[in-house]
């Protein structure tokens, strides 16, 4: 049995909610993912390379990513795609953001009528 | 050099496939920021290399540490208020060898090490350096809470009479009271001084070292030649059959040898007395005149600079401290078991 962290208590912060996002849809390599951070965020969160990675290797420490080499990649380059527990979490994520969402719209809609 | 920074930091976290792979994404990041111009890459340094220290990227951790900057800025321009300015004046003396042939003059080499010694011990005495202190007025504030003395003492820890090379001797001497440019003027008058004094003193040191070997084979000369004198007028005295005249004849001519020996040495320090008279010996001349220190030893400039880095680097360091408080992951989560 594998020791992996499968339930977060507080919410994600923005990098690594567009990092687990960008990688949702595909695997990717450490620099489509910062070119994928920035496009999702409409350029607003520019990340460096150093904080990527502190990222990804939290996010590998605790199962989430997985990282592996792809066919013909040039200099041992990694590729890094969500794991199962890893998608759990997002889809957790997004549903406290839905919930948060709905609640928010039903408040406002409330104070308008 | 964002390179060769980025490779040294980099060095420091665990050396593993992620790693590399960081460093691979870094040479492709930054090809793309150069393309982008000079602007775009300056950003990009800093954020990589902020970021590699742990400086959090999403926050503005570089206006705090500007912040930080401009308060050490100013508080360096405050702390510039009372740290004492000092000027130093320097100037440099050369010995130079007897103008006269080396191969007509005695042997006469001259020692700078034993010199140095000799000119400071006369130099840096208490009364010398009191009548300099006077004769300039040096440290009119001191001396209104300081003794004599003390005031002696700081004085002549201000100076520094070194030798630089084979024949080169530097006086320098470092002088802060007032605050003003004036102590700078004042500096370079005291290495002036200095510069004569040490002079005169080589000066009056050799030819009084000449004359005194001089009176000193006089005298030794004048009492071998009436020895021998003495010793010719027994000799003459005595008839050749006298059994002692064999042995006076002996001491005679020793005698008289010595008289030589001591008329040549003689000869030699009277020769060295008129090429000391004449100024024609081994001196000390003035290679470098004393120098006017048109900026205090520490400027302005370079106080600021220490103030604003110190601040950069605390503000730096206050980021970081920050971002290891924060450093709860981020990724909050509890700790469970996968299913099997």
């Amino acid at each position: 049995m594998r020791h992996v962290r499968t339930r977060h208590i507080e919410p994600l912060t923005e990098p690594v909610f567009l990092i687990l996002v960008s990688l949702a849809e595909e695997a990717r390599h450490g620099y489509a993912i910062l070119k994928d951070v920035e496009t999702l965020s409409n350029q607003r969160i520019r990340m460096s390379t150093g904080t990527l990675y502190g990222a990804l290797r939290r996010l590998l420490e605790d199962g989430w990513i997985e990282h592996f080499q792809e066919v013909d990649a040039p200099r041992g380059r990694q590729a890094y795609r969500l794991t199962t527990p890893g998608r759990t979490v997002l889809n957790g994520e997004v549903d406290r953001m839905k919930q948060l969402a709905r609640l928010a719209t039903s408040r406002l809609a409330k104070a308008e009528a | 050099m964002l390179l060769f920074f980025y490779r040294l930091l980099s060095s420091f976290k665990a050396q593993d496939e992620v790693t590399q792979d960081m460093q691979l994404t870094f040479e492709d990041a930054r090809t793309d920021a150069r393309a982008r111009g000079r602007l775009s890459y300056s950003m990009f340094a800093v954020r990589e290399i902020a970021g590699l220290i742990g400086l959090p990227s999403g926050e503005r951790w570089w206006l705090r540490t500007a912040g930080w900057g401009l308060a050490g800025l100013a508080a360096s321009w405050i702390v510039s208020f009372f740290l004492p300015i000092r000027y130093t004046s320097d100037a440099t003396l050369q010995l130079t060898p007897a103008i006269v042939s080396l191969d007509l003059l005695p042997h006469d080499a001259v020692d700078v090490e034993h010199l140095l010694d000799i000119e400071k011990s006369v130099v840096l005495s208490r009364g010398v350096l009191t009548t300099i202190v006077d004769n300039f007025d040096l440290y009119p504030n001191h001396r209104k809470r300081e003794a004599m003395d003390e005031l002696v003492k700081e004085f002549r820890k201000s100076i520094r009479i070194e030798r630089i090379g084979p024949n080169l001797i530097r006086i320098a001497f470092s002088y802060g009271d007032s605050r003003r440019a004036d102590d700078g003027i004042l500096a370079q008058k005291v290495v002036q001084d200095l510069d004569f004094r040490l002079i005169t003193e080589m000066l009056r040191q050799r030819s009084n070292a000449a004359i005194a070997t001089a009176q000193f084979f006089r005298d030794q000369v004048d009492k071998a030649g009436e020895s021998w004198l003495s010793l010719s007028a027994t000799v003459k005295t005595t008839p050749a059959s006298d059994a002692r005249y064999e042995l006076l004849v002996l001491e005679r001519d020793q005698k008289r040898k010595e008289y030589e020996s001591l008329a040549q040495k003689l000869g030699t320090a009277q020769t060295l007395v008129d090429s000391e008279h004449r100024g024609q010996g081994a001196t000390l001349e003035l290679l470098d005149t004393a120098s006017v220190p048109d900026q205090p030893d520490t400027p302005l400039s370079v106080i600021l600079l220490a103030g604003l880095g110190s601040g950069l680097i605390a503000g730096l360091l206050s980021a970081l401290w920050r971002a290891s408080r924060r450093a709860t992951p981020d990724v909050g989560i509890l700790d469970a078991a996968e299913p099997a």
